[in-house]
């Protein structure tokens, strides 16, 4: 019996069972746990629990995840809550999915890796609306892109097959400086993201 | 609805504590960890307290995971996946928890890492866990040379 048909095997006994919550660990525990905080006999009792309870693996990985995608956007830059939210929304989007695609988490990693944006540039100065650019990547059926406040308030996203968004003008505030960043859906179900990139926007 | 309610709360943690690019420039990697493993916590806490139940749609079924006709057409297949539960509910409290997270579909220098471990304490733990497993489905004559499993 080799260990894809285990695996096969003991999930369909996991998902039949009827999950109760009385004997769940508490939160503090999962976040010991995945903190790698405590006495290691108590980690591994909770881990024991976690990875026979759906509800506390779920909450196991979100925390897992956020912490994850921290470590991963944790650099000196300006760009640091942006790059951190960034990382979280694919990672713990990655999270909701761990059970069937564990391998596409590792694609999430990472700052960039592969997503050359275009127009505009950290010297743009934009007036009447802001039109992106960025090249395209193979294997990618969606574009996800995003344009946020510096302060990380989302202020436009839409998604696209195309290599093309235009903001409408009225969707910015004139004066103010504007990030955004792209994200592609490949058909290989990994992702790539692009780096995170300035522009500021004028009154016409 | 999740993530953006924790991506939302993580921005405000940073920007409430840090409140200008300069300081954000500065903050070391600890503290922007800790601020996402709260918001994490935080979350799930709230959620304890609704007694909101997750679903996990996301995850595949059992038919769709498995997805071999000739074992979805065994009568005895409950029965199987029952024995394979008790199986590793059997297992030395030391090898199983490494188990049930292999099982689960993490890697295994994703539990070492998890677990603070060698890999290759870890695989030897697993190994050891694995073949407890076979070696107890053996016994009951669910082996290789039944089904071909």
């Amino acid at each position: 019996m080799n260990d894809d048909i285990l695996r096969g095997l003991y999930r369909q006994h996991l998902a039949r069972r009827i999950p109760s919550r009385d004997l769940c660990p508490s939160v503090e525990s999962i976040e010991a746990l995945v903190s790698r905080t405590g006495e290691e006999a108590e980690r591994l009792i909770t881990l024991d629990h976690v990875m026979a309870c759906p509800a506390c693996r779920h909450e196991f990985d979100l925390v897992r995840t956020a912490g994850e995608a921290a470590r991963a956007s944790a650099r000196p830059s300006y760009k640091l809550p942006l790059a951190l939210a960034a990382g979280i929304v694919s990672l713990v989007a990655g999270a909701l999915f761990l059970s069937s695609r564990r391998d596409a988490i590792s694609t999430m990693r990472g700052e960039s890796d592969g997503i050359a944006l275009v127009l505009p540039d950290e010297r743009s100065v934009l007036r009447d609306s802001a039109l992106l650019t960025w090249h395209a990547v193979p294997d990618a059926f969606q574009y996800h892109v995003e344009v946020l406040e510096v302060d990380g308030a989302l202020r436009y996203q839409r998604s696209s097959q195309d290599t093309v968004a235009t903001v409408p003008g009225d969707s910015l505030t004139p004066g103010k400086a504007y990030v955004w960043w792209v994200r592609a859906d490949l058909a290989t179900a990994g992702e790539r993201r692009s780096e995170l990139r300035r522009f500021t926007f004028k009154s016409p | 609805e999740e993530r953006e309610e924790l991506v939302q709360d993580v921005r405000i943690r940073l920007w409430r504590a840090l409140e200008t690019d300069d300081r954000i420039s500065s903050v070391p990697a600890a503290y922007v960890y800790r601020a996402a493993v709260s918001a994490a916590v935080d979350l799930i806490r709230r959620r304890r307290a609704r007694r909101e139940v997750y679903v996990d749609v996301g995850r595949p079924s059992g038919e769709a995971f498995f997805g071999h006709a000739e074992l979805v057409d065994l009568p005895e297949r409950s029965d199987l996946t029952d024995r394979v539960g008790a199986a590793v509910e059997a297992l030395l409290p030391s090898r199983r928890p490494v188990v049930r997270m292999y099982l689960a579909g993490y890697k295994l220098d994703e539990i070492a890492q998890l677990l603070g471990w060698t890999n290759a304490r870890t695989r030897n733990l697993l190994y050891r866990g694995l073949e407890d497993i076979r070696e107890s489905l053996k016994l009951q004559g669910l082996g290789p040379e039944r089904g071909e499993l």
